[in-house]
């Protein structure tokens, strides 16, 4: 793929510009060459672009780093145009900025993350008073269409990830792909959860507004209609458990995205984030003699007392709240063993 | 009514994408398999095992004089021993580390 007949944008820094003979013509080139997701976009004008760029007070020339897998230097600018892309507002860049932040890390591996058959994508998970103030939910159909922002969000770091890491075609490898690949963002329920927030559990302060990035391979519905925590723990533990959602890794990252009714009965029940942390970890490991043929990944398992490790160690178990309220479904995101979760602060304008 | 648009990637790739040498990586010199001691890096998945396996009977056929399997865990960087030990052992490793 060759853009070509491009010139830089006049006081630009790192985004090229190319004239069309109108919108509609700008709108169909931007698609047959692989700079969307195949939906249609906000058309990044110049003026459209040095107006958003301006509003969210950023210096659009300050560098984020390299986007794997075809390592294009993210810049605040490049973000921007992404951000602008998928219908975000200004104020909704920091947000983006931090999750890319995140995400760039050798430890997150976000080139095996974009390159692989498997359906991974990354789900941002914002936290910290500013989620309200920029409409980020996460309440009722958080991940479902709805008019709060988390599908403007997530779609912008989607773009960024597609076109800055040039993840298009034949790069990501994904044998059936995932709607999650679209977007996928959301923020964590802090006023209805029984729990500290999530972010507190990564050593930041209730009051930071923080980007966490973990890489989902699929989110399983957890449908537990129950008011007992030892009777909802049974159906947790059979839901990380089930053959065929995932391959028992035994590494990454793994998240339970608890709604609100479920945390309550769980916290009720007198369980504190880090003892389901550790209870989860120590009895969602699968019976080797439950996987008689192996599985692909079976050379890396970690097999203790005949069992196989669900992952690493209780610390790559995580627990959130999200959704609505009622004590009905909650989801596990299953996680791959490529990299580990990662968080960021939300980027201000002084920084 | 003409249009100017801000296109969503970095300059150079706008002229050619993908460059197909990483900035942090040397140009690769070509070895001859007739006679090449040649280890297979893999990480030990039922899926690149079969591939590491069709590999090693072509490589053999061709004339590599020996091709070894290197395991590694797809989660963590192979020490620099490791490293060093196959570079004074063999003369091309082909790494098939992903799937």
């Amino acid at each position: 793929m060759r853009h070509g007949d491009v010139t830089p944008r006049e006081g630009a820094t790192t985004a090229p510009v190319r004239s069309f003979a109108g919108a509609d013509e700008a709108a169909d080139w931007l698609r047959e060459n692989d700079l969307t997701d195949g939906l249609p976009v906000v058309l990044p004008t110049v003026e459209r672009t040095a107006e958003f760029i301006a509003a969210t007070g950023l210096s659009p020339a300050t560098v984020l780093g390299p986007v794997e897998p075809g390592r294009g230097i993210a810049t605040v600018e490049l973000v921007a145009v992404c951000a602008l892309m998928a219908g975000c507002r200004p104020e909704h860049l920091g947000v983006v900025l931090a999750a890319l932040e995140a995400m760039i890390r050798p430890a997150f591996n976000l080139r095996a993350i974009q390159t692989t058959t498997n359906p991974v994508a990354p789900l941002a998970i914002v936290n910290g008073p500013l989620a309200g103030e920029l409409g980020i939910s996460g309440g009722r159909n958080a991940l479902g269409p709805g008019r709060h922002w988390n599908g403007a969000v997530g779609r912008a770091i989607r773009l960024a990830l597609l076109n800055i890491g040039q993840a298009h075609g034949d790069v990501d490898m994904a044998t059936l792909g995932s709607g999650n690949k679209y977007s996928f963002c959301l923020a964590e329920d802090e006023l209805s959860s029984p729990w500290p927030p999530l972010h507190t559990s990564l050593g930041y302060e209730p009051d930071d507004d923080v980007v966490t990035v973990v890489s989902i391979e699929s989110l399983v519905n957890c449908c537990a209609v129950f008011d007992r925590a030892d009777a909802l723990l049974d159906m947790m533990l059979k839901t990380m458990r089930a053959p065929g959602t995932h391959l028992n890794y035994s590494s990454g990252s793994l998240i339970w995205i608890l709604s609100p009714g479920h945390a309550q009965i769980l916290a009720d029940g007198g369980w504190t984030r880090e003892e389901l942390r550790e209870y989860l970890f120590e009895q969602a490991a699968v019976p080797l003699a439950d996987m008689p043929f192996g599985n692909s990944p079976a050379g890396d398992w970690r097999v203790v007392d005949g069992r196989i490790q669900i992952t690493g160690s209780p610390g790559d178990i995580h627990v959130m709240v999200a959704g609505s309220s009622e004590p009905l479904h909650s989801a596990y995101g299953v996680g791959v063993p490529m990299g580990h979760l990662q968080s960021a602060r939300v980027w201000r304008p002084q920084r | 009514m003409s249009v100017r648009v801000v296109l969503p990637i970095p300059v150079e790739f706008a002229r050619e994408p993908m460059p197909a040498l990483l900035p942090d990586t040397g140009p690769i010199a070509p070895v001859p398999v007739a006679g090449a001691r040649i280890v297979l890096v893999n990480n030990r998945w039922r899926s690149m095992k079969i591939l590491s396996t069709l590999l090693r009977e072509r490589l053999l056929a061709a004339g590599a004089r020996d091709v070894e399997d290197q395991a590694a865990l797809i989660t963590e960087p192979l020490p620099d021993r490791v490293l060093d030990d196959l570079g004074g052992r063999f003369d091309a490793a082909i790494v098939g580390l992903g799937n």
